[in-house]
């Protein structure tokens, strides 16, 4: 039985004009030291994906579908268990730390608060710990540093302390939204350096959502393209990679900006915009902006097509996507 | 001409929570002697290590906090020798992107009274429907819709508000932007829109920018030239062809040697800069990147390297810049 088995997963949300799917017919499994990377653009719902595994969706939300820890279904679980949990066996990176971090509590205080809640530390030990872990995470003079409240570290900084809170109890499964946006690539690449060794030597399980398309070859098992709340293509990340099959995973790929390509060329776009969650269309939720979309592609979302090896993709034009494009 | 920005020798320090009463407070030197100008039309990248002072150095420009020594001009003028009611009137042709776009707006307000609000300090107000449609004009050009003008910040993902804190600073075409990690929140598709657009300013509009951002990729797309910060100072700065070709300091041989590729198949043993940066080394008399430099002498260690032209237009601070 894998560690994590996500069915059929939807966030429904209510909102001034109506209600609509953050997330829908979302299905993937994690197993023990099993790493998943989840890519799209922004506001296509990986953000909500991961608040869900949580339980920590906003109040106007409502979750749909099975997540199935180890067994039980956290869907279904009350907030008594949730809070066993959460921060202990499933700990979270957020993606805005200064939201998630407490502007009142110093930042050795909110790091040793769970290792007592849920380790048993006494104070001294847990400040201890504190200030071992903000040495992991590369906080420079970290005896020092602890007693510093959030608005005094910089933008890194606070990331890596919500890292170091997120590290704290050795979670079975760590979600990170986007740990590394803040960070500078030498520290970035400590930081990856230092989750990775948690995945092999500790099992851990990682969810690590990123925009950055390099963090996720290089960090990742298996990848997870999402668009319009669902998702567009998955599989093994070498496979996802080397294959890019749905048209929008395409279209992402070639957006990146290059080191060394310097200021001459224009960097591609997706032309068009995202659907608003409250008018989703019918069909597939890319065919407004995809080059390729035919009237079928209208009509119902596609199903994922089995592309062998473990990858498949969502599309109904995939022979014509394999085409370059004119 | 007179330049957009000018920093003279500007250093900024902190104070820490003190340890004991016995010893005074430690402190921070976020920035430590920087001095730089940049020319109209000639955007300034600045990358570095986090921590490393960028912020600091942005709020300096912005003028949210005064340095403890040095000048800073903008436009011309001394941002600290200014009457509040000057720069309050001066404030309008320079605006900034913050790195952390939630803290940045008002959860209170709409969408659309928070990105129309600088509009508000222009010479001549503007009527209902022309501000609104200046509004919905700046929202759809960072990708965001009209509708979402009706709308509250936590409505938004992350990516989303950082381009409405965008879109604000856009609005006025203001003669200089200071964007902190502007695009370092939105995946690659919106990113690469919100770039061009700033692309497309600067071409139509003349807008300068002094961008902070550790994606050293987009500092080559955007801006003319880089500025390389250690330890809240300057240690590299050149035309961003010549230091991404042409690294001199070691430093920043680093930091391009740590951008993820994404190529799973070819994946590097992480070649991790060794050690952390520490208060003390900044005020010790060698070069503050000796304790993590892989080709650092005894000289190092004894005199600190001064910043200085190695080339045309290429400055470094390391002893061995000028060879091999
Ligand atoms: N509280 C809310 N009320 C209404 N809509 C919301 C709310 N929170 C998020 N949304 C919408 O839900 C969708 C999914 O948001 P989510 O935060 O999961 O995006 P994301 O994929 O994480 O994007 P990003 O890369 O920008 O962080 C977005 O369209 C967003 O506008
Ligand atoms: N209000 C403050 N009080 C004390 N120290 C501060 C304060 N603000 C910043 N610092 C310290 O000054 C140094 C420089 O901070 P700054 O925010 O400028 O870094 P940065 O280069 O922007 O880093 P990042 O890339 O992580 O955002 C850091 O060590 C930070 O902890
Ligand atoms: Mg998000
Ligand atoms: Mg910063």
């Amino acid at each position: 039985m894998a560690l994590l088995e996500v069915r059929d997963l939807s966030v429904e949300i209510a909102t001034s004009r109506g209600t609509g799917f953050a997330v829908r017919g979302l299905n993937f499994a994690l197993e023990r030291g099993q790493t998943l990377g989840i890519v799209g653009e922004s506001g296509c719902g990986k953000s909500m994906t991961a608040l869900a595994l949580m339980r920590l969706v906003p109040e106007n939300a409502r979750i749909g579908g099975a997540i199935l820890f180890d067994g039980e279904d956290l869907a279904q679980a009350d907030e008594a268990r949730l809070c066993q949990i959460r921060g202990n066996r499933i700990a979270m990176i957020f993606q805005e730390p200064m939201t998630s971090l407490n502007p009142v509590h110093t930042i050795g205080r909110q790091i040793a608060e769970p290792l007592m809640m849920h380790r048993g530390l006494d104070a001294a030990s847990a400040r201890a710990e504190a200030i071992r872990l903000l040495d992991r995470v590369g906080i420079p003079e970290a005896r020092r540093r602890v007693d510093s409240w959030p608005h005094q570290l910089s933008g890194g900084q606070r990331q890596r302390a919500m890292i170091a809170m997120a590290l704290s109890c050795g979670p079975d499964i760590l979600l990170a939204d986007e740990p590394t946006t803040a960070l500078d690539v030498t520290i970035q690449r400590q930081i990856l350096t230092l989750i990775g060794d948690l995945v092999r030597d500790s099992g851990m399980s990682l969810i690590l959502i990123s925009h950055d398309l390099g963090v996720i070859a290089e960090t990742v098992d298996s990848t997870v393209v999402m668009y319009g709340g669902m998702a567009v293509e998955s599989g093994p990340t070498a496979r996802v990679f080397a294959g890019l099959a749905h048209p929008y995973t395409q279209g992402l790929f070639a957006a990146r900006p290059q080191l060394g390509q310097g200021a001459g060329k224009r960097l591609a776009t997706i032309a068009g915009v995202v659907p608003d969650l409250v008018d989703l269309p019918a069909g597939c939720a890319f065919a407004g902006r995809c080059r390729l979309a035919v009237q079928a592609c209208r009509v119902a979302p596609p199903a994922p097509q089995d592309l062998g090896l473990g990858h498949s993709a969502a599309c109904l034009r995939l022979d014509a996507a394999r085409e370059p494009a004119a | 001409m007179t330049a957009v920005v000018d920093i003279q020798g500007a250093v900024k320090h902190y104070r820490l929570p003190r340890e004991s009463l016995f010893h005074p407070a430690p402190s921070v030197h976020a920035v430590n002697g920087v001095s730089f100008a940049i020319a109209r039309g000639r955007s300034l990248g600045v990358v570095g290590e986090s921590g490393c002072g960028k912020s600091t150095l942005a709020r300096l420009v912005m003028a949210l906090e005064p340095p403890t020594a040095g000048t800073v001009k903008v436009l011309g003028h001394d941002l600290n020798a200014l009457a509040a009611d000057k720069l309050r009137e001066l404030r309008r042709h320079f605006q900034m992107v913050f790195q952390d776009p939630y803290g940045s707006l008002d959860p209170r307000h709409t969408v659309g009274r928070i990105v129309g609000e600088p509009l508000d300090g222009l010479e001549t107000r503007l009527a209902r429907d022309e501000r609104r449609a200046r509004i919905v004009a700046v929202l759809e050009s960072v990708g965001l819709r009209a509708a979402d003008a009706d709308k509250y910040p936590h409505e938004f993902s992350g990516g989303q508000r950082q381009r409405i804190a965008i879109a604000r600073a856009l609005i006025t075409r203001p003669a200089l932007i200071v964007a902190d990690e502007p695009v370092s929140a939105l995946d690659v598709s919106v990113q690469a829109q919100v770039l061009n657009l700033m692309r497309d300013l600067r071409d139509r509009y003349g807008v300068t920018y002094l961008l902070i951002s550790h994606d050293l990729g987009v500092v080559d797309y955007v801006c003319d030239d880089v500025a390389v910060m250690y330890l809240g100072r300057i240690v590299e700065q050149a035309p961003a062809k010549t230091l991404f070709a042409d690294p001199r300091h070691p430093y920043t041989k680093a930091l391009l040697d740590a951008v993820p590729r994404p190529d799973p198949t070819n994946r590097r043993q992480g070649t991790v800069l060794k050690g952390t940066v520490s208060v003390e080394t900044v005020t010790g008399r060698g070069c503050p990147f000796a304790d993590r430099c892989p080709r650092v002498e005894q000289r190092c260690r004894d005199a600190a390297p001064a910043l200085r032209t190695i080339a045309p237009d290429h400055l470094a601070a390391c002893h061995f810049a000028e060879g091999p």
